[in-house]
């Protein structure tokens, strides 16, 4: 089929919908009424429930670090710092897109839009790397010096080890989850349910879009 | 007439004179038919969104390409929940009568859109573009793409849809 053939089957179907496509103007005019509604809401719902549970586990935190606090349980007080801490970063990250989503504007170019709201449902994945580095501060909330003094065998060589372990994990994590390795086997497995499809899925329309802008950098 | 009303009824002529474009990119984007009414709801409603702060300075027809294909691929990559989202609306915002082509043009119609359906979604927005008329120029201008490389990637896709239809009649 030559390329004139393809513009007069392409006006075939011009000529088709001029024919008979029929607006409902009532309709229209209803949606015109229609206020606040956002195709993004609940990707928006989604990070506003986020901030929602990380806000109150950080207050709970700050309220057990509040009355927990004695100079005998210091490495209480400083690991559910350090949660908190990764838990604001993360508030913090949530916040940020929430003011990104309100910012997308379908009227932009194609290529700039997708790759913003891709960017945006993939970067669920780059706070959650951030928050496993959390993890080995889960494990030191009830050390105490004693333990240190006195544990003996039996703290050296199972509580240590889990937090050694639990150090060595969140540490991988944080530098293994990446857009790179989404193909690889323990990706998709960790990744693999309902609530990580879109996540999944921007990170594979990011790919496409890179590729298709690639082509034509190096075209340029 | 006020300010608000006359808006609103300037884009109710707008949507009028350009509702083959919203359907087009819709049909391409969703063929189902129950899902292609939820996302003809949506672009008209983001148009109307957008519309006021349309910026003349550009062709109308470009702001609404932009507007309808980013809705389209959006709708196009979210899952099946997204229907719990839409409005209380239930008719069709567009319809289409039924009308028949000469059974030959017909069947060259189908395949075309299965074609361009089976595309890559930015290859199938370039594709749109394309055999709407649009100047390599605008389709540069509403993809984001240099307007260099724009014909190269153009020429690549069609090359693919005439190979498409060579196998077919072959």
């Amino acid at each position: 089929m030559e390329d004139t053939e393809l513009k007069s089957l392409w006006q075939a179907y011009d000529q088709k919908l001029e024919r008979s496509l029929a607006l409902n103007l009532h309709l229209v005019k209803e949606l015109q009424t229609q206020k606040a509604r956002s195709a993004l809401r609940r990707l928006a719902w989604y990070k506003v429930l986020l901030i929602a549970l990380g806000l109150m586990w950080t207050a709970i935190l700050g309220w057990l670090m509040y009355r927990l606090y004695t100079p005998g349980l210091i490495s209480f007080t400083i690991s559910a710092g350090m949660v908190i801490l990764f838990n604001l970063v993360g508030i913090a990250s949530y916040i940020r897109h929430l003011v990104l989503i309100h910012r997308i504007d379908n009227s932009n170019s194609v290529l700039a839009t997708q790759k913003h709201l891709a960017e945006l449902q993939a970067s669920t994945l780059r706070v959650m790397r951030i928050l496993y580095l959390q993890l080995p501060f889960y494990t030191t909330f009830f050390y105490t010096r004693e333990m240190f003094i006195q544990g003996g065998l039996w703290f050296w060589l199972s509580t240590v080890p889990v937090t050694l372990a639990f150090t060595a994990a969140s540490i991988w994590l944080y530098r293994n989850i990446r857009q790179e390795n989404a193909h690889k086997k323990w990706f998709r497995r960790m990744f693999d349910g309902p609530e990580w499809t879109p996540v999944t899925q921007a990170i594979a329309f990011l790919e496409e879009i890179d590729a298709f802008e690639r082509e034509d950098v190096v075209k340029k | 007439m006020d300010l608000e009303q006359e808006t609103a009824d300037r884009f109710l002529s707008v949507i009028a004179a350009h509702k083959g474009i919203i359907y087009k990119v819709a049909s391409f984007y969703c063929r189902q038919a129950e899902d292609r009414k939820d996302l003809i709801q949506e672009i008209i409603y983001q148009l109307w969104r957008s519309f006021r702060q349309y910026n003349e300075q550009y062709r109308l027809s470009t702001w609404m390409y932009k507007v309808a294909l980013n809705v389209s691929i959006s709708f196009y990559r979210k899952d099946k929940r997204r229907q719990e989202r839409m409005g209380p609306l239930t008719d069709s915002i567009l319809d289409l009568a039924p009308d028949s082509e000469p059974p030959e043009t017909e069947r060259h119609l189908q395949l075309l859109q299965q074609f361009i359906n089976e595309l890559p979604s930015l290859d199938r927005a370039l594709m749109i573009l394309y055999l709407e008329g649009k100047s390599y120029r605008e389709i540069a201008e509403i993809l984001g793409l240099t307007d260099t490389n724009t014909a190269t990637k153009i020429s690549r896709v069609k090359d693919k849809l005439k190979r498409k239809f060579l196998t077919v009649n072959n």
